[in-house]
């Protein structure tokens, strides 16, 4: 176990190389530069911009600067937010999307998997087709018009909740809920799939002839075999909240890092794009790397390599 | 459901009432009315016209897209939870690079070097979402391999794509179809997102995705503008959903 | 981001017509009870506040409240003296004979944020800095027209000596605290105007120099205006507060607070929940909201300096000819767009110069109302029976804001009248930059110009002149250019005016652009917002170069 987590720490740095290799050089492929603005600079101005950002040197020199100051944690100076480091960027724009990713998160965690696994073990009853068709509706309503609805009947008309901004705990109720929403659906139907599956297993059925009462079998049995495809899903689906979304950050005015990244791609901010990039990456490395050691405490067979201390 | 909707979709130049490019100036942001049962958008374009071509486009999207998707991340998913823990872990570290990197770049790349057409956005959606159905197939391998019944079918001699085949998949499907069909409406969404930022489908018929974004930006105004595609949307979520509890339902080899 | 930073292509300025009920409705009476702090909505965060870098509207809003300039603007367009005693002319001696220097005598009371004196040093440090080549200030190239301003701005990677020997040649000297003296190489009657711009407000070399990059940060923004910033948390809010050092009167108002919501519908809920005083009206809610019973009471119009219009690649295949371009410009239902479309906002433009701008001529370009038979002959003429003759067009634009719904209309609109098929080629801000505005690779595209300042010379020199920079639609006409010459250096304001009317006439004539709309503003203010005066350069706030009359009634 602590040799595969050590190998898989490991495993990191050449993922997150990688990423950053073929971001770097997707950007420079990508048409327009950072000083393409809407009226032409003059050729003297992008000159002197570009030797101050390094942009003269061959791309094989760039790619090597960015690497070896990325290296030590310095992942450079964005191009459109003058004189500011990216790094510093990252850092204060985190609480404000870790917050609201937090409380997302919680939502989808604690109504998501109870709400799966209550329309399972009801299986066609009421509570089956209430709970799957609340998952759906709210799942089927994109990010911006759900986001802007809740601001619309609970702050315009009802004047209970801020619009927008992140300066006290209200201010995150609508985009941690509308952030939600979509996620928590996914996983209540994951969670109802996963749980039917485990209940039609053989072993289930035999507990069952052998009289072991119901809940009994639940809460041993299946609810731990049932849990794997749902943390599959869990972990990209936090990896995405706790980094942000652009839409909802934008509907909601989160001062957070969901919208820098997109930001840094339309304006071709070269260090915002690698380092968000590589934030981004990072997350979900560590992420996946905590996904998977859960599933081995979850289900000791699934332990990638049988000579480990099982 | 799902058949309903596709033929609207295919029979949309039959069935709708107008072409749903042709603008009228005159009836700009209409109400509902016998002439526009779902109203007009801000170049006097009928909605139910609209709605019913875009189908086409947002069904092609979302069905496409999910083919690129299963096309990719099935094969891959299973052989990284069938070869070697090493094999696997390497695979499983590439589909890390793929998720990782900006959906957004890739889109944007392809977009100029193919314009912002129908065949893009598919393209670009499906390649960019496969390696969540990788991960999610390849947990469920993992965890199906070692049970009684893969290895009984072992012990009497069976190939590996057999059991791949004959075991492996269709016990794994359950998890796997939910997947897919709740990515369906996703793929829709991802490009109703894609409008918003500016960078969603440009076709001569509208998309669900665009006009949803086109509704939005008149919701104080006109709400049945952003209403209907979202109600169009939803209605393509239930189909799915059912249709997904159908095939699994269909598909379980202990349920028959 | 998505803003209106990039959804409005240049810096737009609007113009003097003063939107009725709006400019001191009635003389309000300050009430101590209620808090004077005006909360406002920028759009986004700002790149930079650094008055020599910055270029967005945004920026401007707030750098007008910490700064101030030698001159400044009256709402029509005028000139007034802000920090210099007077605006120079040839009669105060503030202008040489020849028209070549320039001496601004300064204010002997004006004070920095932090208590020291504003002296003729610190514009002078402003101006040699937006010219310094390291700076790279996008629009440094206004004011190359200083003498030695073109040598040292060009002097990218030259080594220290040769910078400071460059430097100190730029003809802008402080013979003493209360005297600057500018020298330009040639006459130039919009030189004034330039000096009133936010490029050449003044800064702090110490505060540049000791704190970097770094120094528009609250704690080192050192600014000579009403306000002064105590607090920029990025991505979220400004706030300003009013300058105890300020050497005019107090502003009535204690506070700004400036919001950064990016998303027009976001920003109109906020409004309607009283978070703040002023918002934008989203595009295509004109008419819902303008028939609304009490949100309808709370639109104000304000026209701007700003007209959009379809630019043809004239280098390329099917738009070298005249006639072609003259047949796509007659053929757009204009009045469809402003009064179904847009319920009458904004105004049809057969011309370029704006209503508003010195040279307006409502009359010129109506050859090309609409008119789809005449049209069609003018395709003709150019050589294309019928619309299907043509080579594929495709119109590229920016999918931002309004402009697929005009790309869509523009599409529908040739489609029927000349029965060309468009091809619709959306592209993301940089890439569109890069294709359309640097490397011009398109054939028919969609810009909106709005002026930097209030004078013909913005509107036709960085867009038309042969080779300029921003001359998207590779126009080139001898006549043009030689008039244009002639006019910049014109020393008499009527015969210069009359240069620019006549090149303004060559270009409608020649149509490299099909004309299509000229800007008009319309956002909501609360009705106890009172005393916001509307200029002609507003930027992202309406009335943000008065912010301090403002007064709060409630």
């Amino acid at each position: 176990m602590v040799a595969y987590t050590v190998q898989r720490v490991l495993w990191t740095v050449p993922v997150l190389l990688t990423v950053a290799s073929i971001t770097f050089l997707l950007m420079h492929f990508v048409p327009g530069g950072p000083w393409d603005r809407e009226k032409r600079l003059p050729p003297g101005v992008v000159e002197s911009l570009n030797r101050r950002y390094g942009l003269d040197n061959s791309l094989g020199e760039q790619y090597w600067s960015f690497m070896t100051s990325a290296l030590k944690g310095d992942l450079g100076v964005s191009y459109t937010y003058q004189g500011r480091g990216v790094t510093d960027i990252i850092r204060q724009g985190l609480p404000a999307t870790a917050t609201v990713g937090g409380v997302a998160f919680l939502i989808v965690v604690g109504v998501g998997i109870p709400l799966g696994m209550a329309a399972a073990m009801r299986r066609n009853s009421v509570v089956d087709y209430v709970s799957m068709s609340f998952a759906t509706v709210f799942a089927s309503i994109p990010g911006f018009v759900l986001g802007i609805l809740m601001v619309i009947v609970l702050s315009v008309r009802w004047h209970l909740l801020p619009t927008g901004g992140l300066e006290s705990p209200s201010h995150v109720i609508m985009p941690a809920l509308a952030l939600a929403a979509l996620p928590t659906a996914f996983i209540a139907r994951v969670t109802r799939a996963s749980v039917l599956e485990e209940l039609g297993q053989d072993y289930v059925r035999t507990a069952r002839a052998k009289g072991l009462s119901s809940p009994m079998v639940q809460y041993r049995h299946v609810l731990r075999n049932a849990l794997i495809p749902v943390l599959t899903s869990l972990g990209p689906e936090l990896a995405a909240l706790i980094t942000g979304s652009f839409i909802i950050e934008t509907v909601f005015s989160v001062p957070g890092i969901g919208r820098l990244f997109v930001q840094g791609v339309f304006q071709r901010d070269y260090g915002l794009i690698m380092g968000t990039v590589l934030f981004y990456a990072f997350v979900i490395a560590v992420l996946n790397l905590l996904v998977d050691i859960l599933y081995a405490v979850v289900d000791p067979r699934i332990r990638p390599t049988r000579t480990d201390d099982a | 459901m799902v058949l309903v909707m596709s033929l609207t979709a295919v029979a949309a130049p039959i069935l709708a009432p107008e072409d749903p490019t042709r603008q009228n100036y005159d009836a700009v942001l209409a109400p509902l009315s016998l002439d526009h049962p779902l109203g007009t958008d801000r170049l006097g374009r009928d909605t139910l016209s609209r709605l019913m071509h875009g189908a086409r486009t947002s069904l092609a999207v979302g069905v496409l897209t999910q083919l690129i998707v299963v096309a990719i991340g099935i094969p891959v998913g299973v052989i990284a939870g069938f070869t070697t823990p090493h094999g696997g872990n390497l695979i499983m570290r590439a589909v890390d690079v793929v998720y990782a990197l900006p959906d957004l770049l890739f889109i944007i790349l392809l977009r100029a070097i193919f314009g912002g057409n129908l065949f893009m956005m598919i393209m670009a959606i499906g390649l960019v979402s496969w390696p969540t159905v990788a991960r999610l197939v390849r947990g469920q391998t993992l965890s199906l391999k070692e049970r009684e019944f893969i290895l009984a079918a072992r012990e009497i001699g069976a190939s590996e794509p057999r059991i791949i085949l004959h075991h492996l998949l269709p016990n794994s499907l359950g998890p796997v179809i939910v997947a897919v069909t709740f990515l369906v409406p996703r793929a829709i969404f991802a490009e109703a997102a894609l409008s918003y930022i500016g960078i969603g489908v440009m076709s001569p018929t509208p998309s669900w995705g665009s006009m949803v974004q086109e509704g939005y930006s008149v919701i104080f105004v006109s709400y049945e503008q952003v209403l209907f595609p979202t109600i169009a949307i939803a209605m393509v979520m239930m189909a799915f959903t059912f249709l997904g509890d159908g095939l699994r339902d269909l598909l379980d080899p202990r349920s028959g | 981001m998505l803003t209106r930073v990039v959804g409005t292509i240049a810096v737009a300025i609007s113009l003097a017509l003063l939107a009725p009920g709006c400019s001191q409705a009635r003389e309000p009476t300050p009430t101590a009870t209620v808090t004077q702090e005006l909360r406002v909505n920028l759009g986004g965060e700002p790149s930079t506040l650094d008055p020599q870098l910055a270029t967005g509207l945004h920026e401007l809003s707030v750098i007008r409240q910490v700064f101030e300039g030698l001159l400044g603007w009256n709402p029509d367009l005028t000139l007034k003296p802000v920090v210099a005693t007077q605006v120079p002319s040839v009669e105060n001696g503030g202008i040489s004979q020849d028209g070549l220097v320039y001496t601004f005598k300064l204010r002997d009371d004006v004070t920095w944020s932090d208590g020291r004196k504003v002296t003729a040093n610190d514009f002078a440090f402003a101006i040699k800095r937006l010219l310094d080549p390291e700076v790279a200030a996008p629009f440094s190239y206004l004011y190359l027209g200083i003498r030695g301003g073109q040598e040292y701005s060009a002097a990218v990677g030259a080594d220290g000596s040769t910078r400071q020997a460059l430097e100190n040649a730029v003809a802008v000297e402080a013979p003493d605290e209360h005297t600057l003296r500018v020298t330009l190489t040639e006459p130039s009657l919009t030189f004034l105007q330039k000096m009133a711009l936010s490029w050449v407000y003044p800064v702090r070399r110490d505060v540049v120099e000791n704190s970097g990059t770094r120094w528009t940060e609250a704690g080192t923004y050192v600014g000579n205006g009403p306000f002064i910033m105590t607090e920029w948390v990025h991505q979220d809010h400004i706030t300003l507060e009013a300058n105890p050092n300020y050497w005019g009167p107090r502003p009535r108002l204690t506070r700004i607070t400036y919001r950064m919501i990016a998303d027009p519908n976001a920003e109109l809920a906020a409004y309607r929940n009283g978070e703040l005083h002023l918002s934008q009206l989203p595009p295509g809610n004109e008419r819902g909201l303008l028939a609304d019973p009490s949100l309808g009471q709370e639109v104000v119009r304000s026209p701007q300096l700003f007209t959009f219009g379809l630019f043809f690649n004239t280098a390329a295949a099917p738009f070298e000819g005249v006639a072609v371009r003259q047949a796509f410009a007659t053929a757009i239902d204009r009045e469809a767009w402003i009064d179904k479309v847009k319920n009458g906002v904004g105004k049809p433009a057969t011309s370029w110069l704006p209503p508003g701008m010195p040279g307006y001529d409502p009359a010129l370009g109506n050859e090309y109302a609409f008119d789809p038979d005449r049209a069609r002959q003018l395709l003709a003429q150019g050589g294309f029976a019928t619309g299907k003759d043509l080579p594929r067009v495709s119109y590229t634009f920016v999918d931002a804001g309004e402009q697929r719904l005009i790309a869509e209309f523009i599409q529908a609109q040739l489609k029927e009248n000349l029965g060309v098929e468009v091809t619709l080629e959306p592209l993301d801000p940089p890439a569109f930059f890069q294709q359309v505005i640097a490397a011009r690779s398109f054939q028919l595209t969609g810009i909106g110009w709005g002026a930097d300042y209030p004078h013909p010379e913005s509107f036709l020199v960085p867009l038309f002149v042969t080779g300029a920079g921003n001359n998207i639609s590779q126009y080139g006409n001898s006549e043009f250019d030689h008039l244009v010459a002639l006019a910049s250096r014109e020393l008499d304001q009527e015969a210069a005016l009359e240069l620019w009317r006549r090149a303004h006439g060559i270009l409608v004539k020649d149509a490299p652009v099909a004309f299509f709309f000229h800007g008009e503003r319309l956002f909501l203010k609360k009705p106890y917002l009172q005393g916001l005066t509307l200029t002609p350069i507003d930027g992202a706030i309406p009335g943000d170069t008065m912010l301090g009359e403002v007064l709060l009634t409630r």
